[in-house]
């Protein structure tokens, strides 16, 4: 049973370098149970490094990364995971429903996946609006939907903590906030991380934002100014106020 | 024309009377063969095909002929005769694959080039070693297969291999399926991602090292991964895709052996060249579809 005051996801002093590039400096943050936090920074600044470590990919050079309380590799049953896209072969005979299922895999899983399993699978694309597709080749879908079945994937096992990263980067707006309609409606106490490059839809969607660039800070989404987005990106950047209301009917704007 | 059919004909009845003479045993070790090693081929072809690796599986074949030059050597000055160059040519095939599962894996040179250097290595190693043994051993055989150089220990190991790589298909299906779909994901559940690409790329090596006397070493390469792609153009499923180039692959072994015993020809290129035209067929076939 997890400490209901311990976070879902801490870091300590972490640094990271590939070869001898530093990639990550002294990264020191908490995300608490039931937070929705969004990661946003210039390509190369480490957002998606954060994520491998969390994920156990790799190692920290120095500091921790705790997940629940213990190592990302032990809690690695507890996390879900929606990468950008998966680069696969067009012509690999595979089912949304076969690629949902991987969702539910353990590092003990053989043989084929169970009735009980895939009946599960089948409730959660159905929940996902791709009942009708469950049977077709994941290659036909379009990029909105095979999205829509990652996130199926990541769902599946019921994950605490669900790290996404830019899962709206390759689909339309529209179908980017049904998207996160349904993990929100999916996993309402679920924790959930995401990087993103859309500022604009960062400030619809999440209350709290991880700002990294080689250095980690983070803000409530509210106190993100001009200033702070210079800083972080290196460039000088204008933030556009909205009336957002006036966006969600018709369908989101680009900010900068 | 009625009399070349006619002829063809009665060549087609002597192929499978030679079947039966005793004199004639090395044919139907090479019926054999086709039949038993399709199994393995074609359901290792097709995660080679869609794990999209077959340039590796080319390295690994390629590299068994470092193997195969080392064993007659060492038969002939060490008079290590239990050494057969099947032998040598797993051995090295399996070593190969490790090392090429490391490069592609773990090594942060140009991968292309470590592969490639592995690729050319052995089978450098396989001439000198030939080059260097007294009797003369024509490499041709080896290249480019010989269906003389059959004997009934090959059929035992392709016995042996189809066994292992049915079973460990059978058993380990749901993470071969999902490293060769996003092995970064299959990691992040607990899958020994490394370590099942290292198993398919052993398997691979087995698998190649099958068919090296019938088709060559330097044949064996299309026949893993043409009959997979001309599935791949139909099948809904992984399973659909290895059963059809199983039995594609063994249509085209037992097609290209009867065709080159009617014609009198090397065994290997015909097989190739059925496999190759089927593949084409299938890619019009497909692009008139499309546009129809």
């Amino acid at each position: 049973m997890t400490d209901p005051a311990q976070p879902v996801v801490c870091l300590k002093g972490v640094h990271f370098a590939y070869d001898s590039q530093t990639v990550l400096e002294d990264a020191d943050f908490d995300i608490h149970a039931g937070e929705s936090v969004c990661m946003v920074g210039p390509n190369g600044g480490g957002k998606s490094t954060l994520i491998k470590l969390m994920l156990g990919l790799i190692k920290p050079d120095q500091g921790e990364v705790l997940l629940f309380g213990d190592s990302p590799l032990r809690s690695r049953n507890r996390v879900g995971y929606v990468p950008q896209q998966v680069a696969f072969d067009p012509l690999f005979p595979i089912s949304a429903l076969e690629v949902c299922l991987m969702g539910s895999m353990r590092g003990s899983s053989l043989g084929w996946a169970g009735k009980t399993e895939r009946t599960k699978a089948s409730a959660m694309l159905e929940s996902m609006e791709l009942g009708n597709l469950a049977e077709a080749p994941f290659s036909s879908l379009s990029g909105g939907q095979r999205q829509a079945v990652l996130v199926a994937r990541a769902l599946l096992a019921q994950p605490d903590l669900l790290l996404l990263d830019e899962p709206t980067a390759h689909v339309d707006v529209a179908s980017a906030a049904r998207l996160m309609d349904r993990i929100h409606a999916l996993g309402e106490d679920m924790t959930v991380l995401m990087v993103s490059h859309d500022l604009s839809f960062v400030a619809r969607t999440v209350p709290k934002v991880v700002c990294v660039n080689r250095c980690v800070h983070v803000h409530p989404t509210r106190a993100l100014s001009s200033d702070v987005l210079n800083k972080l990106y290196g460039h000088e950047l204008r933030m556009v106020q909205h009336d957002h209301e006036h966006l969600d009917s018709h369908g989101g704007h680009c900010h900068g | 024309m009625s009399t070349w059919i006619v002829m063809e004909g009665i060549v087609m009845v002597e192929f499978f009377q030679a079947l039966g003479d005793p004199d004639m045993v090395f044919l139907r070790y090479a019926l054999m063969l086709c039949l038993v090693a399709s199994v393995p081929l074609g359901a290792v072809g097709t995660l080679v095909v869609v794990r999209r690796i077959s340039y590796l599986a080319a390295a690994i074949a390629h590299s068994a002929l470092g193997g195969i030059g080392v064993a007659i050597y060492l038969r002939e000055v060490m008079a290590w005769y239990w050494l057969t160059p099947m032998l040598g040519a797993l051995l090295s095939a399996m070593l190969s694959a490790a090392l090429v599962g490391w490069v592609s894996l773990r090594a942060r040179e140009r991968e292309e080039a470590a592969i490639g250097a592995i690729w050319v290595s052995g089978m450098a190693i396989g001439l000198l070693c030939l080059y260097k043994t007294n009797s003369y051993v024509d490499p041709m055989g080896y290249l480019f297969g010989d269906i003389l150089l059959i004997q009934a220990t090959d059929l035992q190991l392709a016995g042996v291999v189809g066994l292992v790589i049915t079973a460990t298909l059978l058993i380990a299906y749901r993470p071969i399926m999902a490293v060769c779909f996003d092995a970064e994901f299959a990691a992040i559940r607990g899958v020994r991602s490394g370590w099942v690409y290292f198993l398919l790329l052993q398997m691979t090596a087995l698998s190649v090292v099958l068919l090296v006397s019938l088709v060559g070493i330097v044949l064996v390469i299309a026949l893993l991964t043409l009959p997979p792609a001309i599935t791949s153009m139909r099948a809904r499923s992984l399973w659909q895709m290895v059963l059809g180039s199983i039995i594609l692959t063994a249509s085209f072994l037992v097609a290209g052996l009867l065709l080159s015993f009617v014609w009198n020809v090397p065994t290997g290129p015909i097989v190739i060249l059925l496999a190759v035209f089927f593949y084409m067929t299938s890619l019009l076939r497909k692009r008139f579809r499309s546009k129809g």
